[in-house]
């Protein structure tokens, strides 16, 4: 497990809101090591110091006020020691009522631990008895009334309603493997987690969110949503007023638009606006779009923001290699995955020679809409069988600068696999949404196209690397190795023999849209 | 070797000077098992009450915070029996008794950081403080918080992790850096 999603374990843990299931995995992980306790025994302390912290700091400002207030008063633990206010001066604090206490706290205990406190440092308790007059009778029926008011509204609002149809969606998988939802349901509000593929919401106004895996989200309402890590592409309707997205640094206001949102996994946030406008808002001035903390991202401009409420001055205009896959239709063609390759919905954000081999390639897309007039060695380009040793690598080729194309990135690292798997070729099929036009299959075409075509997410090795390791290269070189584009060139066959040491890699250019 | 008998005033004094300097590890040992603050307080307490009672069969040739981690593990395996739940690391007597030697070694090391915390701290946004100080000062559950900022409470505890990692980071290269300064 990574550092992150064990501190997620812990900090679920200390806030009490982790399953039995997540405290077994935590469970088995701390005992499995003295650096687990002690990362766990830190993060717990962190979390003791910040309350001690902001308590402490919190007092002192209430002493503050309550210097300047007036009143009666109803109890106080003091030290001696450090001088006491006189009873009677002693303002009435409006102090918030506590949990009641755990059964180890009988009245008998506590006598015992006023004496030891006594014992051990000189304090006192003192108690005031309070008659309780007629109108705090009045005052407290009052106040049972208000509280019966406010359970019966929190039942009402945790009852599950209908937010959103789950209109389409291809490859998908969820969290709740037990009842996922299906394709035409509704979705009442509540949290959901899309592992894979993707999943087109349509909500009661015709509003439309297409969501990519994976995914994290709450439905929260007819016009509101929180999206806590992934992608989405929004599309609202015209009837609707407004919709808000929360995500855990922002909250974006549509004001009749079509736009993307990203949500890292450490929370930054990444708003793209393709038609429209959007207000971006910290949580406290959503309700109101005429606050100063706000920003206006118009169409074509993007805008991150990298931490808690702290909006960017302006917005950018839009990287055309944004991210965000805007239509259903473009993930159907694109999940058309088949064989021993897997789907990454997002570029690894590693080390793509660092990847532990689990029995398949992996394909994901790079980038979107670029560029370039870069001379290729050698690239295929026809429909068509060829085997790694068929490919001609002194057939240069330049792309056409005013074409933009979408990068692909099929990767076979063979790092940890097993000598068996590693004497057969893997195969797979993918179908792009749009025509292939160029294939990458040699070494130095892959590295001549990294810095243009590569994910900037992605950690691609440089070509001295591979220099100093004997037999390893990126491309098809074996007459194992083999691709096959079909006629309508939006199908790759192919296979790849990458032995136990080496790495194969192809780099697919389609068209863009 | 028991302490040799002397005045209760004498016993008394020793006490409240070996439970000052044991108390802050111990109540983060505590509230390191114990994740509801408020039964994590009360098992402190009791520990108190329980050394006070037996502080005459205090062995001072061991070290007093061993001692009363010793009380406390016993005290927290009955809040358990009690809960009916079950401890986090206590299930396995091996881990139980490593990880109480582990945070009595780390305190010391971990009680030094608290400066570097209140730097880091100072260096929040003010929407990342609005944040934590609902969640510790005013005592407020993630729902409550979320009401308050039209928000769900999942955002509200994803937030707040990231925050408490975004400390925890600030801290390790506030010491890493004084280090290579110094």
């Amino acid at each position: 497990m990574s550092e992150i999603t064990v501190l997620e374990l812990i900090d679920k843990y200390v806030e009490g809101c982790i399953s039995d299931e997540e405290a077994e995995i935590l469970r088995q992980w701390l005992s499995a090591s003295d650096d687990h306790m002690r990362l766990f025994f830190s993060y717990t302390h962190l979390h003791l110091e910040l309350r001690h912290e902001l308590v402490a700091e919190d007092r002192a400002t209430s002493y503050q006020q309550m210097l300047e207030a007036s009143g009666s008063f109803n109890g106080v633990v003091f030290d001696e020691s450090k001088g006491t206010v006189p009873l009677q001066d002693l303002p009435e604090i409006d102090v918030p009522s506590r949990k009641k206490r755990s059964t180890s706290s009988t009245r008998d205990q506590e006598d015992r631990h006023e004496q030891l406190v006594a014992k051990l440092g000189g304090l006192r308790v003192y108690r005031k008895e309070v008659e309780v007059e007629p109108t705090r009778r009045i005052r407290r029926l009052a106040a049972a009334a208000v509280i019966l008011i406010a359970v019966l509204g929190t039942w009402w609002f945790m009852q599950p309603k209908p937010i959103a149809t789950l209109a389409q969606q291809n490859n998908a998988e969820w969290s709740d493997t037990d009842t996922p939802p299906v394709v035409g349901g509704l979705l009442a509000n509540g949290h959901y987690e899309l592992t894979q593929g993707f999943a087109e919401l349509r909500f009661m106004d015709g509003t439309t969110v297409l969501l990519e895996a994976p995914a994290e989200f709450d439905l929260t309402g007819p016009d509101t949503m929180a999206l806590l890590r992934g992608k989405l592409a929004a599309n609202i309707s015209k009837s609707t007023d407004r919709f808000v997205v929360s995500t855990p640094f922002t909250q974006v206001v549509d004001l009749g638009t079509e736009f993307g949102v990203g949500v890292k996994d450490n929370g930054q946030t990444m708003v793209a606006v393709f038609d429209g406008t959007v207000q971006l808002a910290d949580s406290s001035s959503v309700a109101d779009p005429s606050a100063t903390e706000s920003l206006v991202v118009e169409a074509d401009h993007q805008a991150h923001v990298l931490s808690y409420g702290n909006l960017p001055k302006q917005a950018q205009p839009l990287d055309p290699a944004h991210p965000f896959t805007r239509d259903i239709e473009e993930a159907h063609h694109l999940l058309r995955v088949e064989g021993q390759v897997r789907w990454y919905r997002s570029p690894p954000e590693t080390d793509l020679s660092e990847l532990q081999f689990d029995g398949h390639m992996i394909v994901f897309r790079e980038r979107t809409n670029i560029r370039s007039n870069v001379e290729l060695s050698g690239p295929v380009t026809e429909s068509g069988r060829r085997t790694g040793r068929q490919v001609n690598p002194n057939k240069p080729m330049r792309l056409p600068a005013d074409q933009a194309f979408d990068s692909y990135m099929i990767n076979y690292n063979g790092g940890n696999v097993e000598i068996e798997d590693a004497k057969r070729p893997l195969t797979g099929q993918i179908t792009f949404p749009r025509p292939i036009v160029s294939l990458l299959v040699h070494s130095t075409d892959l590295f001549i196209t990294d810095e243009q075509f590569g994910s900037p997410l992605t950690l691609y090795r440089e070509a001295q690397d591979y220099e100093n390791e004997a037999g390893s290269y990126r491309g098809l070189e074996t007459a194992i190795d083999f691709v096959e584009i079909s006629e309508d060139r939006r199908t790759l066959t192919f296979g790849l023999y990458a032995g136990k040491t080496k790495s194969d890699q192809l780099r697919v250019l389609i068209e863009s849209r | 070797m028991s302490i040799p008998a002397g005045s209760n005033q004498d016993c008394n004094t020793q006490l409240a000077r070996l439970w000052a300097e044991a108390c802050p590890l111990l109540r983060s040992y505590v509230h390191s098992m114990v994740n509801n603050y408020e039964d994590g307080q009360d098992i402190v307490q009791q520990v108190a009450v329980r050394a006070a009672e037996r502080f005459d069969t205090y062995d001072q040739n061991r070290h007093f915070k061993h001692w009363v981690i010793g009380i406390a593990k016993h005290i927290i395996l009955d809040y358990y029996k009690k809960t009916k739940r079950d401890p986090l690391i206590l299930v396995d007597p091996n881990s139980f008794n490593r990880y109480s030697e582990i945070c009595a070694e780390e305190y010391d090391k971990l009680a030094e950081t608290t400066p570097y915390l209140r730097r880091c701290m100072a260096k929040l946004t003010k929407r990342s403080r609005q944040l934590l100080d609902l969640r510790y000062a005013r005592s407020l559950t993630h729902p409550q918080i979320a009401e308050r900022l039209d928000t769900t409470a999942t955002t509200i505890r994803v937030a707040l992790f990231r925050i408490r990692v975004a400390l925890k980071d600030c801290i390790t290269r506030s010491i890493a850096m004084e280090a290579r300064g110094s």
